[in-house]
């Protein structure tokens, strides 16, 4: 018997896109897997009802009580394990996040279940998983075969059809946490740029080549006609022209956008790693030889104080 | 205060990674290094037993083979007291995740610093594993941390910036930049090095999976160049692609 857990994020009282790929796998799960028993969404966003493409029998759980760091204290992480353990859910599904970053290692450590993390890819037979893996930032991927009680932590580039068909309305339980008494959270800060990188379609990158940091009002006119999310190298981080939230690649965050536009990035192997997720990319740099345009879909040499304002000019 | 600091063996992040005839990544020939955000938690470990009064001790904890000796022996001479290797592959977060829990648990520290991520399978989930296991609260990402006595303030990444917080020891923390800055290893680092110990222990733990086969992959970009004169061309491609 198999009871999947699908851990989903709600935005405007919507499922957000990716949320919606993770039911679309489960209705082939249902398809593929006639063990498939009960369906539980769960979500540490507030609602009370919600539209889904149509599972019969689906539940909806919202956690309340995380604090807003976003990190569980080992008693309310010892509340969701018990409400998993009282669903007696064996297969555990959701995107990279810090929320299944926590939650997913201590199902495992509690159940035994196998965790598969940066899942890319999958395919589902009766009673096995084929699963994908990025591995070595991208570079490369591994196969390992699961059954279906298994923890599957999906990368941001995984895409598993589109969304079509009935939908039906949920009614959420609401599940209270106890309150934190593990760390007390002194200040919040919100980083300026109002958009998660990670999860952004589209992001407009700029590296050194900006020269300055009073120069990137370029890369923020274009990312707003686009919008896009900005994103920069390590070394523009390291030196503060831009906050670190905002530093992708191999030691920063790996992006999976539809669209990333590098301005004045040399494309060093380090950045490739943390954006050769994204669908198309566009490369705009003043040297030919720059290493970026043989990991480009588009290029053009020139200069980014030339092409980019044009650009925004004609968006 | 004891802060165990576990490292991964990674090829350096310029590696071109290939197969060897079994179809698994072939390590062999590839520089090695420490992952980087394992790097940020030593160097942070080191730059607190610099700044203390106290007497600080750094172990660093790795699970893999002799051929990860000449890393972990940097890693003493940048500062570190002693080493433990666990003999054996490591396959996978979970098992690695028991061997530092069962270490700790006969051997106890008042904090585990380990990397965000490691840049091998970067899952970022040895931390939350080994901290269920030993009942101990973990962070990550953490981007600054002091310690006073029992309590530490950390600056730690949140979903829609950051956050400083504070809390009691014991902790499992998972490190990346600005929490310090990397560190190069002196020449008198690397003498004493020579003779501290790397203690090897026998695994206790199993693969949690096995895996069938890696493939390379192949990025096949489009490759199309344009000029100045036919950026009209770019920005019809812009348009498309961002609706
Ligand atoms: C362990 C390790 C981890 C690393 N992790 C990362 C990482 O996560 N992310 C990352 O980005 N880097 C990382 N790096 C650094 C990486 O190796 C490069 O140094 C860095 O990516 C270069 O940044 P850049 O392209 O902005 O600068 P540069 O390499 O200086 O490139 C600037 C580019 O701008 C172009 N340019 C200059 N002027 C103009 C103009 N007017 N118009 C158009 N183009 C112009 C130049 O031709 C050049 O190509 C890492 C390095 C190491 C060793
Ligand atoms: N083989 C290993 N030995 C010791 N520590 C490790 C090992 N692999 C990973 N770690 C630690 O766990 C962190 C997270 O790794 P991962 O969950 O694989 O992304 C790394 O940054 C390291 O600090």
């Amino acid at each position: 018997m198999i009871n999947i857990a699908a851990f989903i994020d709600i935005k405007d009282n919507k499922l957000s896109a990716r949320s919606a790929q993770l039911l679309l796998l489960i209705q082939d799960m249902l398809r593929s897997n006639p063990e498939v028993k009960s369906i539980n969404l769960f979500t540490t966003d507030d609602v009370s009802t919600l539209d889904i493409p149509t599972i019969q029998g689906a539940n909806l759980t919202s956690i309340h009580g995380l604090s807003d760091a976003g990190i569980f204290s080992s008693a309310q992480m010892q509340t969701i394990l018990a409400t998993l353990l009282s669903h007696q859910i064996n297969c555990v599904i959701g995107y990279k996040n810090l929320v299944t970053d926590q939650v997913f290692p201590a199902y495992c450590a509690k159940t035994s279940l196998p965790l598969l993390g940066q899942v890319i890819n999958l395919k589902l037979a009766e009673n096995d998983i084929e699963i994908r893996q990025s591995i070595f930032s991208g570079k490369a991927s591994t196969l390992v075969k699961v059954t279906y009680a298994s923890v599957l932590s999906f990368n941001n580039a995984f895409e598993f059809g589109i969304l079509k068909g009935d939908k039906i309305t949920l009614h959420a339980n609401q599940l209270k946490l106890e309150a934190n008494d593990n760390y007390q959270i002194k200040d919040l800060h919100k980083a300026s740029a109002g958009m998660n990188l990670a999860d952004a379609t589209y992001v407009v990158g700029a590296g050194r080549g900006l020269k300055d940091p009073s120069n990137w009002n370029i890369i923020e006119d274009l990312a707003a006609k686009i919008g896009a999310a900005t994103a920069c190298s390590k070394p523009v981080s390291d030196i503060d022209w831009r906050p670190h939230s905002e530093h992708v690649g191999q030691t920063g965050i790996k992006i999976a956008p539809k669209l990333y536009i590098a301005c004045g990035i040399s494309g060093a192997i380090q950045h490739l790693a943390g954006v050769n997720g994204s669908k198309t990319i566009i490369v705009i740099n003043n040297d030919p030889e720059a290493p970026f345009f043989k990991y480009a879909d588009y290029g053009i040499v020139g200069d980014v104080f030339d092409v980019v304002p044009e650009l925004i000019k004609n968006l | 205060m004891k802060i165990l600091v576990c490292i991964s063996v990674v090829p350096d992040t310029t590696s071109k990674i290939g197969l060897s005839s079994n179809n698994f990544v072939n390590l062999e020939g590839l520089t090695l290094i420490t992952g980087p955000y394992e790097d940020y938690a030593l160097s942070r470990a080191i730059e607190i037993k610099e700044a203390s009064s106290e007497n600080v001790e750094i172990v660093i904890f790795h699970v893999g083979l002799e051929s990860s000796e000449t890393i972990i022996r940097k890693c003493l001479a940048l500062g570190a007291d002693s080493a433990v290797r666990v003999h054996s592959h490591a396959n996978d977060a979970f098992q690695v995740a028991q061997e530092i829990a069962d270490y700790v648990k006969a051997n106890p520290f008042d904090l585990i610093l380990m990397g965000k991520e490691s840049i091998d399978y970067n899952t970022g989930q040895v931390h939350q594993f080994t901290a269920s296991l030993l009942g101990w609260q973990n962070f990550n990402p953490v981007m600054g941390l002091e310690v006073n006595g029992a309590t530490v303030q950390i600056k730690v990444e949140t979903i829609q910036g950051y956050a400083n917080i504070s809390a009691k020891l014991p902790l499992v923390l998972g490190c990346q930049e600005p929490i310090a800055e990397w560190k190069i290893p002196s020449m008198r680092g690397i003498m004493a090095a020579r003779t501290k110990e790397i203690q090897v222990l026998p695994s206790t733990s199993q693969p949690s999976f096995e895996y069938s086969k890696d493939e390379v992959n192949e990025q096949n970009r489009k490759g199309i160049m344009f000029t100045r004169e036919n950026l009209t061309q770019l920005v019809e491609i812009i348009k498309k692609e961002s609706k």
